[in-house]
């Protein structure tokens, strides 16, 4: 089991580096959405939309030439 | 992807000497991110909260605006060092090209930056003014950025094993969806400025 898990895992990441620009797009809408929940506690959603946001450029700019 | 245009990726089936190439390359770029980051933090402590608090809600609109015109592709490209990393870097071996390039890509600003997204990273680390923030913001774009080639390369390596054409590699698929990025990026940075103007605005 643990082998044919080893030999499945590239084809795991390739499906997830291809849903991975829609998965942060529904995540930042999440994070739209929960915004004025958020006003209870701004710097902890503030840093939290940052890192998101940070995690999202750099694997936007995987596609850059 | 750049690491795999190297001569590390010339040795990737032979045992693990591309792999420490790869992770010095990803732990240059995370350290380069999170010194950036604390430095932004620290210098963003220099500025009154007052005027921190307008800037940033000034700032909020305009990636607001900027976000929708880049989501709607109305070709006002971001401010940027349009180049790719110097080839001459590469004389100097693949550890050491492993090691600066990492730091160059892990700052982000020395090349191409591609997206008006990535502004938010250094405005908010100067925006936050707290360093342990900025290290924190920074060090997650420039860790995730160095250990994206580390994901490419075992993905690519497993590619080649099964013998996949070039229009099933990972990189081919990337370059030709830069216009869906372009629009994620643009939905995305006018959602950030949205919710920022929310949750500091009057």
């Amino acid at each position: 089991v643990f082998g044919d898990l080893v030999d499945l895992w590239p084809a795991v990441l390739v499906h997830l580096r291809r849903a991975a620009i829609p998965a942060s797009g529904v995540l930042l809408g999440l994070a739209y959405a929960m915004a004025p929940t958020a006003r209870a506690n701004p710097a902890v959603a503030l840093i939290a939309l940052l890192v998101l946001t940070a995690a999202l450029v750099a694997l936007l700019q995987q596609t850059l030439p | 992807v750049g690491i795999a245009s190297s001569d590390v990726h010339r040795n990737k089936g032979g045992g693990t000497g591309w792999r420490s190439k790869a992770i010095a390359f990803a732990l240059s770029s995370g350290i380069a991110g999170i010194i950036a980051g604390a430095t932004l933090g620290g210098i963003g402590q220099l500025v009154p909260p007052g005027a921190r608090l307008t800037l940033v809600t000034l700032a909020s609109l305009f990636a607001l605006a900027l976000g929708v015109q880049e989501s709607l592709q109305l070709g006002l490209s971001p401010v940027q060092c349009n180049h790719e990393t110097p080839q001459s870097w590469l004389r100097g071996g693949a550890l050491r090209w492993a090691l600066t390039n990492g730091a160059a890509l892990g700052l982000g600003c020395t090349s191409r930056i591609g997206f008006w997204l990535w502004y938010v990273i250094p405005a908010g680390c100067l925006a936050f003014a707290d360093p342990w923030a900025g290290a924190a913001v920074y060090g997650t774009y420039a860790l995730a950025r160095g250990l994206a080639p580390l994901g490419y390369l075992m993905t690519a390596r497993y590619l080649w094993l099964r013998r996949l054409g070039d229009g099933d590699s990972l990189s081919g698929w990337l370059l030709t969806h830069r216009a869906a990025a372009q629009v994620s990026s643009g939905a995305a940075l006018a959602c950030v400025g949205a919710a920022v103007g929310l949750l500091v605005g009057p």
